[in-house]
């Protein structure tokens, strides 16, 4: 059912996004990831007065849910576009059924189970996680120290990033406790997200060839399956704490921004810088490093981007499309300095 | 200068020692360079992860983000170098000019080797099996399901990080924060006297009750191996319930349903 909410309802948003920034929701896997970034830059947008301002979290819900129910609604009155691209993909499903698809299938699915049937145990998860529990519980946003939940709190590292507050909402939707959505029901929502950035990425870069944009895909999730270094690195998160704010950016926003920088290279339109200020600021939500990372990210490859084609234009437009997370990174240093 | 180079290299060799992941990036980056004819596809693939590494390791920007970030967490920088997109592009690009089974096996082996350039993430190592729903440790849970809601406790370390997950009704007196009073040896504030004789192997009741009653402790968790100097009921506990791992003890004030949480502004 969470399943079915989060890709059915970013699905629909996604196309309103996609229409609202007059460019083509081509697929399924792109309006899915552009709704879920959406999502989140509009929570980040709604989350972060409402704690400064002392709002409860049912007063979130309510607003959160009924903005999200609005533009579900428009994305289906959109349903005849909709329609039209889903004929497109159901005809050419077929192409995808290629040896790498098949094989990245089946590592994702093993991934799936193997995380169902163990835990990792998150030290870290008695701040987060219970900063989501005691949303729910106590109907404050963050103000509560989560630890303990016997004293009021304001550690001003993480009052901008709030995404524990995603999974709570989640949780209070479907009536399930915070620490179970997390650890049990968010990584079959985050993991396949993941790989569907990175089913997009193959596709931009092997237009043309889809078996291997199948085998770029199971390399992908391999990639992920074994690691180098500490087992808290990047790319393990994904199996490890896929819950974590952290591990999201790490392994879905992140290879979410190259995305956006592929697309760029071929169409430079309004709308592309819109859709990558959209996902900036769902990186903010994400991590305090989402606020801090996503500029460098964005600024070093628009640099690279400008020097090459001598147009300042890919700099100065990168920048404004991380505009918010350059405020609240400012922000952030005030809070933290 | 000297820090810095110590705590980048420390923290490159805790992203990347122990496989041969690094190594082959930079082989698929070189790979790359060499046969990718698109020069945007270059810049992207081989500029922006070359970027990333000179601005990790050079000092002046190093330095810089260090104090932004912070330098405990300086080699999050790394995050930027998209491993997961550049070696299977490089591979992919290997693989272009084969012909259907040609690349299939090729397929097959350069995904053996690049699982053999890297440890198991799904390993035991790191993962145990799940008992429960809630997927935290099984001897929280059963403690969990001995203690009413709406309390406040005082539990053991063991347990400390856990108890809330599972029900955040409790307050605790303890959070992760109070972990630095380990090693103190010589203290008068009653907070860290209280916790530091729940750690004893040996708990003196006379020291610990009136404590643990003044700062409102209804439930008292400790692991089932802890000895007590003096009788529980003399000091206004009594036991509760008990686990395999975990005794539990109860204010005697305390009634049914009550509710004890605590709450400091």
């Amino acid at each position: 059912m969470v399943m079915g909410l989060f890709f059915g309802g970013t699905f629909f948003s996604g196309h309103v996004v996609c229409k609202i920034t007059k460019v083509r929701a081509e697929g399924v896997l792109f309006p899915i990831v552009v709704g879920a970034m959406s999502w989140w830059a509009l929570m980040e947008i709604l989350l972060l007065p409402m704690t400064m301002l002392h709002g409860t979290f049912e007063g979130f819900v309510v607003l959160y849910s009924v903005v999200l129910v609005g533009i579900f609604i428009g994305g289906l009155l959109g349903w005849k576009g909709i329609a039209r691209e889903l004929k497109i993909v159901s005809r050419r499903a077929k192409e995808y059924l290629t040896f790498g698809h098949v094989v990245a299938f089946l590592l994702i699915l093993y991934q799936l189970v193997y995380l169902h049937h163990h835990m990792y145990l998150e030290w870290d998860d008695t701040y987060y996680v219970n900063l989501a529990n005691e949303a729910v519980n106590s109907n404050r946003i963050y103000w509560v120290y989560p630890e303990t939940g016997a004293f009021a709190d304001f550690d001003k590292r993480y009052v901008l990033s709030l995404w524990p507050i995603f999974y709570a909402w989640l949780s209070k939707i479907f009536g399930v406790l915070p620490t179970i959505m997390a650890h049990t029901i968010l990584p079959w929502v985050i993991i396949p997200l993941s790989y569907m950035v990175y089913g997009l990425i193959g596709g931009k870069l092997f237009a043309r060839d889809k078996e291997l944009q199948g085998m770029f895909l199971a390399m992908a999730v391999l990639l992920h399956l074994f690691m180098s270094g500490e087992h808290t690195a990047g790319l393990t998160f994904l199996s490890i704490t896929p819950w974590v704010g952290k591990g999201v950016l790490a392994t879905v926003l992140i290879p979410m921004l190259f995305y956006h920088m592929l697309r760029m290279i071929k169409r430079e339109k309004k709308g592309e810088w819109i859709l990558l200020g959209l996902t900036a600021l769902g990186g903010c939500l994400l991590s305090s490093m989402g606020i801090m990372l996503t500029p460098v990210f964005v600024g070093g490859t628009m640099l690279l981007f400008s020097v090459y084609r001598k147009k300042v234009r890919y700099l100065t437009h990168g920048m404004l499309a991380c505009l918010p997370c350059l405020m609240l990174g400012v922000y952030y240093l005030y809070l933290t300095h | 200068m000297q820090d810095f180079f110590e705590i980048a290299r420390t923290d490159f060799a805790a992203a990347f020692a122990g496989a041969w992941l690094f190594p082959l990036l930079l082989v698929s980056i070189l790979w790359i360079f060499l046969k990718e004819k698109d020069k945007m596809k270059k810049l992207l693939l081989c500029g922006v992860p070359l970027l990333f590494l000179f601005v990790y390791w050079c000092p002046f920007t190093g330095i810089l983000f260090m104090k932004l970030l912070g330098q405990n967490v300086y080699w999050r920088l790394l995050w930027l170098i998209l491993l997961a997109v550049v070696i299977p592009y490089a591979v992919c690009i290997l693989l272009k000019g084969l012909s259907d089974i040609q690349r299939q096996v090729a397929f097959v082996v350069l995904m053996g080797v690049l699982a053999l350039a890297g440890k198991p993430v799904l390993s035991k190592e790191w993962f145990e099996p799940s008992t429960n729903v809630y997927k935290l440790p099984q001897n929280v849970i059963e403690v969990c399901e001995l203690l009413p809601s709406n309390i406040h406790a005082l539990v053991s370390n063991r347990l400390m990080p856990y108890i809330r997950q599972c029900d955040p009704t409790i307050t605790l007196e303890y959070g992760r924060n109070s972990l630095v009073y380990n090693g103190i040896t010589e203290t008068e504030k009653e907070e860290q006297i209280l916790y530091l004789e729940v750690q004893k192997s040996e708990i003196d009741l006379a020291v610990l009750a009136p404590l643990a009653k003044k700062q409102g402790c209804t439930f008292l968790v400790f692991s089932s191996n802890r000895t007590y100097i003096g009788n529980w009921k003399d000091y206004g506990y009594k036991e509760y319930a008990s686990t395999d791992e975990f005794c539990i003890f109860v204010d005697l004030d305390y009634k049914e349903g009550q509710d004890t949480r605590k709450w400091e502004e």
